[in-house]
């Protein structure tokens, strides 16, 4: 079953690959992952598992690592809500600017 | 940790603020060896009151710094210096981490500007070493060095313990700098709400409560907590490896050790019971054996410090949070469970060991009663693993768990000696006894050499059958007796070798030596060793065969007892 995961964690030396041994370690095959900084010292973490094993004892596992800040599971179907948003806005925002000009 | 403000005005080198920073945590001895990398920390060293002590090699400085940790309850700490040094720590950085003690290991690298370069004794140990550190660093400025090692410690020990890794290039140990301020360490910890009403509901429903113990009540320091309820609810108890000595072994309703090498009456309880109450357990498969078949008719209360254990592996109906504990006296109620204590008695009354082993060779089991009864509770019994261990485990008998230290998760042969040699630092008043195989003690022999350098009265008792015995037992009922690689019969004639380290030594080959084994080794002064040849044939018994129910013991199965 797929599963999305966010998770904050602090741009520490090997914070990143400690997160990825846990998660591959666990069990889990890590579909995908897209990494940016939220600020100086802490990465913006996203990723899609799959994995027979629950996932709330990956979100434990990950939670146990000191450098981690926080981990959420993200449902799927407000991403592509949340998605669909953006998209409308910046359609709108679009057509303001075009109609301006 | 709160944070606090060392002196900006205060110049000192890397190695200088490292052994600050252990002062400031109280440590008074690490265990460690020198090399190319760490020199500048052997250098400053000298100008420290921390007492040192020389290993023979970096495994036994890690597990040695494992088993001061388990018995003083303080954070261990070992040292080497980079590549072969840092490797060899590894096994006992696993170990520790397996059995959640905390520790601090501190390791040389070589210097930043040739970092990555495959510099002479370059490896990368942080990244080895990942998967078995609760946390890890490299300290890249000597400003951080003084902050880091104390962040170190407050990570090693709260919570649920763990060993951490600090490595040090050696640029920053002898570079000056002053000391930035730490940090404040907050460390993810069981915060989840604690559903105390509910488990007191659960608990005056139950008609068959019973208590499965692990190593994690007496790192809570809650072993007096524990046996205070069980003294007021008189719910029978079973325990795990790591747990022994947690109850009180005199106790009616003390059915034993569970699992694969348990007793009958703590297996087949656990089989009966309608409530299972789990206090710093984790389910683990030598315990549980085929678990879709443990506990089936039990609900479960699960306490543990560590949130990431909850439903792990068994579904708990009830969570407590890291404060379990604290929350026994709460659940203290009447309870009308007479039926199942007399039931419990009963089955651990059907079943008591047996001494009575035929012939005139020595027999393990009684050689091992025997000897705990003369050492009496200030013995403390480091094991190796193999045979011997589980016949320590089911036949010395101790009276509170940190005076059986056994390696439980990772299973390392060659534990016993470095840990008895770190058990004699914690509590030097202890008569600390390590009892090893033949296998095992030829994993850390070496170690012989460090008993003797510091004249440490640690007492060697090596069980010798001239094989590796557990892996010969699993291929006699395994594997169709086809016996591959166990044979040891070409050992060393361990007392002339323990000799040739300067530690007196006796040998025991019969049944009738054993009164006068057990006299000389107890009240020799120093250092002793005691080489004794047991019986090649013995086995372990009881034994759940692997991927079997706890109820399918080998010689006691559930169905057909009751």
């Amino acid at each position: 079953m797929k599963q999305n995961i966010e998770c904050e964690i602090e741009q520490t030396e090997g914070s990143l690959i400690r997160m990825l041994g846990v998660i591959e370690r666990r069990g889990y095959k890590l579909d995908n992952l897209n990494v940016q900084p939220l600020s100086k010292a802490v990465y913006n973490v996203q990723f899609c598992v799959h994995s027979e094993r629950d996932i709330n004892i990956l979100i434990k596992q990950l939670e146990r690592l000191v450098d981690v800040r926080s981990v959420r599971r993200v449902d799927l179907a407000q991403v592509i809500n949340d998605s669909a948003h953006v998209a409308s806005y910046q359609m709108h925002a679009y057509q303001a600017s075009w109609l301006a000009s | 940790m709160e944070g606090s403000k060392p002196d900006p005005t205060i110049i000192k080198s890397g190695a200088h603020w490292l052994l600050d920073a252990l002062q400031a945590e109280g440590c008074e001895v690490l265990f460690g060896y020198p090399g190319g990398a760490i020199m500048p920390v052997y250098d400053a060293l000298v100008d420290y009151p921390i007492k040192h002590i020389l290993v023979r090699h970096e495994q036994g400085a890690a597990l040695a710094a494992d088993g001061y940790a388990r018995v003083s309850g303080k954070v261990g700490v070992c040292m080497a210096t980079s590549g072969p040094g840092a490797t060899n720590l590894l096994t006992g950085i696993a170990n520790a981490f397996m059995d959640s003690v905390p520790m601090l290991v501190i390791t040389g690298q070589v210097s930043t500007n040739v970092m990555g370069t495959d510099a002479f004794q370059e490896v990368d140990i942080f990244g080895m070493s990942l998967p078995v550190v609760k946390h890890s660093y490299i300290v890249r400025r000597t400003e951080d060095v003084y902050a880091t090692v104390r962040e170190a410690f407050a990570i090693a020990r709260s919570g649920k313990p763990g060993p951490v890794l600090v490595d040090l290039p050696k640029d920053i140990t002898a570079g000056l700098a002053a000391a930035r301020a730490m940090k404040v360490v907050e460390v993810n910890a069981n915060k989840q709400s604690a559903q105390i009403e509910k488990a007191k509901a659960l608990l005056a429903q139950a008609k068959k409560p019973l208590l499965y113990i692990g190593g994690g009540v007496a790192m809570a320091g809650a072993e007096a907590v524990l046996r205070q309820f069980i003294r007021e609810t008189r719910i029978p108890a079973v325990w795990t490896l790591k747990a022994k000595g947690s109850v009180d072994y005199r106790d009616a309703l003390d059915l034993g050790m569970l699992g694969m090498h348990g007793t009958p009456a703590s297996n087949f309880a656990v089989q009966e019971c309608d409530l299972l109450i789990v206090l710093g357990a984790r389910f683990d498969d030598r315990a549980t054996g085929k678990l879709s078949t443990f506990a089936p008719n039990a609900k479960v209360i699960h306490g543990d410090i560590d949130a990431a254990e909850i439903d792990k592996l068994r579904k708990a109906d009830v969570a407590l949070d890291e404060r379990f504990a604290e929350y026994l006296p709460e659940l203290v109620q009447e309870l009308a469970i007479d039926e199942w204590r007399e039931h419990c008695a009963a089955m651990k009354a059907k079943y008591p060991e047996r001494y009575d082993a035929p012939g005139d060779k020595v027999f393990a089991p009684d050689f091992l009663r025997k000897l705990s009864l003369a050492g009496g509770d200030k013995a403390i019994v480091c094991s190796d693993v193999g045979q011997h261990q589980m016949w320590v485990a089911q036949h010395f008998q101790v009276n509170r768990a940190n005076a059986h230290l056994s390696s439980g998760g990772l299973g390392t042969m060659g534990y016993g000696l470095p840990a008895a040699i770190g058990a004699h630092y914690a509590d030097p008043d202890a008569c600390v006894i390590c009892v090893s195989g033949d296998g095992g003690i030829m994993m850390n022999i070496q170690e012989l050499a460090t008993m003797n350098r510091y004249n440490l009265p640690v007492k060697v008792i090596v069980l010798d059958n001239s094989r590796l015995g557990m892996v010969k037992q699993w291929q006699e009922l395994f594997f169709g007796e086809r016996y591959s690689e166990v044979d040891l019969s070409d050992n060393p004639d361990f007392a002339v070798l323990a000799r040739a380290f300067g530690i007196p030594a006796i040998s025991v080959e019969s049944r009738d030596q054993v009164d006068w084994a057990i006299e000389q080794i107890l009240t020799s002064p120093g250092p002793f060793f005691c080489h004794v040849k047991i019986d090649p044939q013995a086995n372990v018994w009881p034994l759940v065969p692997p991927g079997k129910s706890n109820a399918e013991m080998m010689g006691y199965d559930y169905e057909t007892e009751y």
